[in-house]
């Protein structure tokens, strides 16, 4: 084994070598001329060779060539290409603008993917979404949403109406990182899950990774989804204004200093409240059902050599049944990040990051209240290389630390409520990790992707740490005082990932990848509400960790009109964690009696079929998976179906531009139910009827599929464009089971009866947008 | 706050501008599984006989009648080495012959139906005395509804009460299960009042409540709490069979428990 890994290591040195050729370095960053922006993923190619780069997601680029006389052919989505001479006699900085294409072409910019083909590169199970295909999607009631149009690609299933979460390949929904700028948003819902916190306004795009995370991510098992806000244009100053049914909102955007620092800010807030409040019922005129969110950013291009950015997000819900019961959540993400560029060579970013989710429920009894509050906060560093090592690799390295100061719960009771002030204890832990990663393009076919994150998890007091025995009894306690460390763990996770060219058209790819999960949701219900239990590892919950190898096969038509793909993944799951029946999980301070733990597996085939030009874009998704646990506690410790399986989950989204007046769009889904347990007998204690389940998931609730059509007019006006948007969402009005319950028929004592509710049948919707 | 009236309140203001939310029954394609024995019993501070009935589960569309089971061998055991041998009704209903339940005491509930045995421990714990039980109006989703309160004081501690009430109005017994405990409330006057899960949930003037207050152990009440929430056939948690104290793979319950019981009479205001 030694002699091998010696053998690889020296291949792997010799390939970064350099031959007696002199070399030099083109480096530099490519914007969009109209706005500003950094061109993300823009690509540098220099013509007649086979050398190639694309701009990493702050428009950087590096290219390091023999001496000699170039060609340069810069293109991104949606711009004009243009073409460069240069005479590479010595390092050259370049500062390309690049300028809109034709407004006809901008509008086709599809999905996943974009116009950048997904034959290049090794990197499998990655999807990217521009915030103008979900514009151009139909919008649920009116309100565009990148969380929700993410459910529409291959090995990603919604977890149902009225749930922002989203099943990553037989992932739980806990189990994807989503960032905001670099930040964590633990909670990505508005109104319960209705919609999702992501302005459309303020955001640029999203990258979700569902198989191989490169090394700079972690922490979470599933998925990562990378979404970015807009950086505001620098050049010149703009207003957009829009109205719907449910949101509102508007946002402003321009040069601080023209060219070299612009802001964007974005608010948004809902108008039901007014709807309330209008009622003539007097049993709701009083409730409330609110929610605002705040987007800002600033950016400073400080010389060539550096940039600063400067994010914030803040939103709230708010609901009240007046005097009876509220419920309030919300995030707060700041962050800020430092681009410098060393050299030509080198570029390095630093984030600093925190990010704050937090929930109060308000009690009312005999007219005097108690809150509980709860908070979770992350204080975040990274710390990011990129070095552009040679014309075939780009290494990747860099470190990150995390601080988690987790709030479980704290009761504060006005004297008559009959409760007494209580304060859960609060939780402490340090997440470090190491990381590199490098892009080795091998030969012209064979491009291979290999690195590790390093990640430590350091379980901190101060507070009280318990044993548990089988069947949920403390057996001992121990305290900890501040900063002591409870447990340690240490864990390598490899990356890997193999992309091979077997002709122009088409690639074959592999990936294996570890992730490890120090943060855990615990939850007892599919369904999902803001207050769900947040926990840390500890010494009794251990690090979540999974394996997944995935392969698949990538081709195009030779005019890129149509492409294809065919993915396959197995991941398995340790230390998944479930809560016993019945417990209280939100009323009870030590938490790790009501657990149990156990593995998980998940696999399936995910296949997507494209569309990417002309008036008709679009896409097919289809994926065939299946996502097992085992818990020795639950069904005779049998494999039993997770809440996040769909056997089959298939969506078909088209986008219509006839001309540049309309635009119109569809889509439609279609999943297997949830599982769930429908009762295999029923009994009787204490003069009620109860119902008995024999296994746990067995049956399914029905399948649930949906139609939603969508149509915009855009008009132009010589001072403002103006966009007027409307559809209907679940079109043919089909009754989808949100769950299931089960009662005494009303009619007939002697019986019982199932009873499905639904949410949503047909919801039509209007929307006007106008845009100085 | 639970989730259903979250979301009720959500299907509340989606209603205001032209949504709402639906129920429908539907035919559920079933698997009856193969009768499984429920035992149940119980043992109080009040004088005896105290009751253990043993009968079947019976398909989820089936009638509401559950056959009993004669011909066991029960036995209920105190601390003390006395072992109560109940004697047999033949309709699935047996009852003991001289024992006394007392505060503090451990029980051990023995069940023998043919080659199966089944077993349970319940340990009665002191009883926290119920005063009274009045009748008050609460807010209730912007109306005023009356309730019955169960007028306690919680124990200081140290360690935690755990109630369970049972309430029957007009003779009727409210199948909503009401559970509490004294972990945020020592020391405390009680304020848990018995709101039926209904959406009339309201008393009215005339009707007569009588509440059953039972202290029980902590196994007891989390039976309690996972019945009305994995087996009452709401939506609340996953569906799931409470953990019980019984072992041998049967359902139901072993309670050993102090019961008190007052009224009230809903008078007009």
């Amino acid at each position: 084994m030694p002699r091998t890994l010696i053998l690889i290591l020296t291949i792997l040195l010799l390939s970064f070598g350099t031959n007696a050729q002199t070399k030099y370095t083109i480096s530099g960053t490519i914007r969009a001329g109209r706005t500003g922006e950094s061109a993300i993923r823009a690509t540098v190619l220099v013509s007649g060779q086979h050398y190639g780069i694309t701009t990493n997601e702050y428009g950087f680029f590096s290219l390091t060539m023999p001496a000699g006389h170039y060609t340069l052919v810069i293109s991104a989505v949606s711009m004009q290409p243009q073409t460069m001479d240069v005479d590479l006699t010595k390092d050259i900085r370049l500062e390309v603008s690049l300028e809109a294409a034709a407004a006809q072409l901008q509008s086709v910019v599809v999905s996943a993917g974009t116009n950048e083909s997904k034959l290049a590169g090794t990197a499998m199970g990655v999807d990217r979404l521009s915030a103008s295909t979900v514009r151009d999607l139909p919008a649920f009631l009116g309100a565009p949403d990148v969380l929700k149009t993410i459910q529409l690609l291959p090995g990603v299933a919604s977890a149902g109406d009225g749930n922002t979460g989203f099943y990553v390949r037989g992932g739980a929904p806990d189990q994807n990182l989503i960032l905001l700028d670099g930040a964590t948003v633990y909670n990505p819902s508005h109104l319960l899950g209705f919609i999702s916190t992501f302005n459309p306004d303020a955001v640029r795009d999203v990258t979700l990774y569902k198989g191989d995370m490169p090394p700079a991510y972690g922490g979470r098992l599933s998925s990562v989804a990378d979404i970015r806000m807009s950086e505001g244009n620098n050049q010149t100053y703009h207003v957009n204004a829009n109205v719907g049914v449910i949101t509102s909102g508007i946002e402003a955007e321009g040069p601080i200093g023209k060219g070299e620092s612009s802001f964007l800010v974005a608010a948004r807030t809902t108008r039901i409240n007014a709807g309330l409040a209008a009622s003539h019922d007097s049993t709701i005129d009083k409730d409330k059902i609110g929610f605002y969110d705040l987007n800002a950013k600033l950016n400073f291009r400080m010389g060539s050599a550096d940039h600063l950015y400067l994010s914030g997000y803040l939103g709230q819900d708010n609901l009240l049944i007046y005097q009876e019961a509220g419920l309030a959540w919300g995030n707060g993400i700041a962050s800020l990040r430092w681009n410098h560029v060393f050299g030509h060579r080198l570029f390095a970013n630093t984030t600093l990051s925190l990010s704050n989710y937090n929930w109060k429920i308000t009690g009312y009894t005999n007219g005097s209240t108690w809150v509980v509050r709860s908070t979770l906060d992350d204080w975040a560093f990274k710390q990011q290389w990129e070095w552009y090592a040679a014309p075939h690799h780009t290494v990747r390295f860099g470190a990150e630390s995390i601080y988690h100061d987790l709030h479980p719960a704290k009761l504060d009771a006005q004297p008559g409520t009959g409760l007494n002030d209580t304060s859960f204890q609060s939780r402490y832990g340090w997440e470090n990790a190491l990381f590199a990663g490098d892009d080795w393009t091998v030969s012209d076919r064979l491009t291979l992707t290999y690195g590790a994150r390093l990640t430590n998890y350091t379980v901190l007091g101060p507070g009280n740490f318990y044993d548990v025995n089988a069947v949920g009894m403390v057996t001992k306690t121990i305290g900890y005082t501040s900063g002591r460390s409870v447990a340690n763990y240490f864990h390598p996770e490899p990356r890997v990932g193999l992309a091979y060219v077997l002709d122009s058209r088409s690639t074959v790819k592999a990936s294996y990848a570890r992730m490890v999960q120090n943060v855990h949701q615990l939850t007892n219900s599919a369904e999902s509400l803001p207050t769900q239990r947040w926990d840390l590892t500890n010494n009794n919950i251990q690090p979540e960790i999974s394996d997944q190898v995935s392969l698949g096969y990538y081709r195009e038509t030779a005019d890129r009109m149509y492409s294809w793909s065919v993915e396959g993944f197995y991941k398995k799951m340790q230390h998944q964690i479930d809560v016993r029946t019945g417990a209280e999980i939100e009323t009870t301070d030590i938490v790790d009696k009501e657990l149990m733990y156990g593995q998980g597996r998940a696999y399936g085939v995910e296949g997507q079929l494209k569309k990417n030009k002309g008036k008709l874009t679009g896409w097919i998704s289809y994926t065939l998976s299946r996502s097992q646990l085992q818990i020795d506690s639950i069904n005779n410790g049998q494999w039993y179906t997770a809440p996040q399986d769909r056997t089959h989950n298939a969506a078909i989204v088209a986008i219509y531009h006839p001309n540049d007046k309309w635009s119109l769009s569809a889509s439609w889904v279609y999943y297997t139910g949830s599982p769930i347990s429908y009762p295999n007998g029923k009994y009787n204690v204490d003069g009620r009827n109860v119902f008995y389940f024999a296994s746990r998931n067995g049956d399914r609730l029905p399948s649930y599929h949906r139609l939603d059509l969508g149509a915009t007019r855009h008009y132009t006006h010589k001072k403002y464009k103006a966009d007027l948007s409307f559809g209907a969402y679940n079109a043919y009005d089909r009754y989808n089971a949100y769950y299931i319950t089960y009662r005494q028929n009303p009619d007939n004592p002697d019986q019982t009866q199932a009873v499905q509710t639904t949410l949503f049948g047909i919801i039509p919707y209007i929307a006007y947008t106008i845009k100085f | 706050m639970n989730k259903k009236s979250l979301i009720s309140l959500l299907c509340i203001g989606l209603s205001c501008i032209g949504l709402s939310a639906c129920t429908k029954v539907i035919d559920l394609n079933v698997h009856n599984s193969a009768p499984v024995y429920v035992i149940e019993g119980n043992v109080t501070d009040q004088p005896g006989p105290y009751q253990v009935k043993i009968s079947n589960t019976v398909g989820f569309y089936a009638g509401n009648q559950y056959p009993g089971v004669p011909g066991a061998a029960v036995t209920i055991a105190d601390g003390a080495g006395h072992t109560d041998h109940l004697t047999d009704h033949g309709d699935g209903i047996y009852s003991t012959v001289a024992l006394q339940g007392v505060s503090g005491q451990t029980y051990t509930l023995q069940v023998v139906i043919g080659k199966d045995t089944f077993a349970a421990v319940s340990s009665m714990p002191a009883r926290v005395n119920l005063d009274s039980v009045v009748i008050q109006p609460v807010l209730n989703g912007g109306k005023t509804v009356l309730v019955a309160v169960p007028e306690f004081v919680n124990p200081q501690g140290p360690g935690v009460a755990y109630y369970f009430f049972d309430q029957t109005i007009d003779g009727y017994l409210d199948q909503s299960l009401y559970y509490w405990t004294s972990q945020f409330s020592a020391g405390l006057e009680n304020n848990f009042n018995l709101e039926r899960a209904s959406n009339d949930s309201t008393l009215h003037v005339g009707d007569t409540v009588q509440v059953e207050m039972q202290c029980l152990d902590q196994p007891m009440y989390n039976y309690w709490s996972g019945v009305d929430q994995s087996a009452s056939g709401s939506a609340q948690a996953n569906p799931g069979n409470p953990t019980t104290n019984l072992t041998g793979g049967a359902l139901g319950y072993f309670s050993a428990h102090t019961s008190q019981v007052k009224g009230a009479r809903v008078a007009q205001r």
